[in-house]
């Protein structure tokens, strides 16, 4: 069965009882939130993810709870397949999805199946990194279409790393 | 209590605290006190040496080049302990003081906590502003802005500020974390030393937000002297997950002191 990943924060979803906090990653636009469809396998998961950190300002790390579609189902989400506004057009044009005409209760019901049939995890920043750099690399984003300030951190952040090697060795 | 020519030729002796306005400073600092102190220096370096201050007391003090902070400890509180825990913080993060060799050498203290005290109410009114926005991990934000322009400007002095207010409880938790990931992104060496000091302290604070915040921070800086904090953290952190992202960490800083990094520039 496939999982709908959405990004979060993890240090709001991370406890035994959910803050209220942990709403503001459900921030509905126009009453849709954005998920992205993970395969059985999780096969497209490191594309997903390069995709939501080059739509970031700066390489960092993030968390992010991947939901079972039967969860979804079940409390009557209707998703609808749309193109995401990351720099990586594969990952928009094939894995992007809308939760749909949502209710403030569709929301309180996501959030209570994210806590509670949810899989919450952190891409790492130093991940983010690696995974950013070899797509980039491999011209799988276009360099021209991330943030500036992101394309900078990622060639600092490279460099510094390169120096230290350089230091330890 | 030794006078301030002797403190003065002290401080000359280790190379340090050479100049007259550096000890002037640390003399005030004494004079003042009710009871004797301690100082102690730390580094973030390897090169340091100890001798011992005009208490009879180790101290260990770095190279004149680095950024370095003061500790001062009360003798009486120190006495009451083990003498295990001496080698522990004691103090209250307020009484850390964080000097750059180029400040110390212009810098007296009345300038330096006029400098701190000015720091402290902007980052006040950025977190008290903050409070109508939302965060989201790796995106900007009108507070991730205005806590890099305050921490590229006076990254020092704001590490001081903001271990105050993360330590008075004066900011919400979100907040505070909020601010440690982004002073961790600042890019001046001269501070690293300072900021890496915020970050360690906060290891240890109750929320999970600012711990979250302060093992994000240490990521970033690529902080490898931490390691030991971070294992040491590891070995009492109740929550898994973060058990699971200071392994994790781990792992990636032990890569970088060792040399390997993975990322190897291929774009």
């Amino acid at each position: 069965m496939a999982k709908y990943l959405r990004k979060v924060r993890s240090s709001r979803w991370n406890r035994s009882a959910l803050p209220a906090r942990a709403l503001v990653d459900l921030s509905t636009s126009d009453d849709r939130l954005s998920f992205y469809r993970v395969e059985d396998d999780k096969s497209n998961l490191d594309s997903i993810i390069v995709a939501l950190a080059a739509n970031c300002d700066h390489i960092s790390n993030f968390g992010y709870i991947l939901i079972p579609e039967s969860e979804l189902q079940k409390i009557g989400v209707n998703l609808q397949k749309t193109t995401g506004q990351t720099p990586f057009k594969e990952v928009n044009d094939k894995y992007h999805y809308d939760a749909v005409a949502l209710s403030a209760d569709n929301v309180l019901d996501i959030a209570s199946i994210m806590k509670s049939g949810g899989e919450l995890d952190e891409v790492e920043e130093s991940d983010a990194l690696d995974l950013l750099t070899d797509a980039l690399g491999q011209d799988l984003i276009p360099f021209d279409e991330v943030e500036d300030s992101l394309a900078k951190g990622i060639l600092k952040r490279v460099l510094k790393q390169q120096r230290k090697a350089g230091k330890a060795t | 209590m030794k006078t301030s020519e002797e403190f003065a030729s002290m401080g000359a002796q280790t190379g340090y605290w050479s100049s007259s306005a550096r000890s002037s400073f640390y003399y005030k600092l004494l004079k003042e006190s009710e009871q004797p102190y301690r100082i102690t220096f730390e580094t973030s370096e390897q090169e340091s040496g100890s001798l011992s201050n005009h208490a009879g007391q180790p101290v260990v003090y770095m190279s004149p080049d680095a950024l370095f902070v003061s500790r001062i400890y009360g003798w009486n509180e120190m006495a009451k302990r083990k003498p295990a825990s001496l080698l522990q913080p004691l103090i209250s993060l307020s009484n850390i003081i964080v000097l750059t060799p180029s400040q110390s050498e212009t810098v007296d203290s009345d300038e330096m906590e006029r400098r701190i005290n000015g720091v402290r109410k902007e980052l006040l009114d950025a977190c008290e502003a903050a409070r109508e926005e939302h965060f989201e991990d790796g995106m900007e934000s009108k507070f991730s802005r205005t806590i890099t322009r305050i921490f590229s400007k006076l990254g020092a002095e704001a590490s001081v500020a903001l271990s105050q207010i993360i330590g008075s409880s004066l900011t919400n938790v979100e907040i505070a974390g909020e601010a440690l990931r982004w002073m961790s992104r600042v890019d001046d060496e001269s501070t690293t030393f300072a900021r890496e000091i915020v970050l360690r302290e906060c290891l240890d604070n109750a929320s999970i937000s600012i711990r979250d915040g302060a093992i994000s921070g240490l990521a970033t800086m690529d902080a490898t002297g931490l390691i030991p904090n971070l294992k040491a953290r590891l070995e009492r952190e109740p929550n898994e997950y973060i058990k699971k992202r200071i392994s994790r960490i781990l792992t990636h800083l032990e890569t970088v002191k060792s040399g390997k990094v993975s990322s190897e520039g291929t774009i």
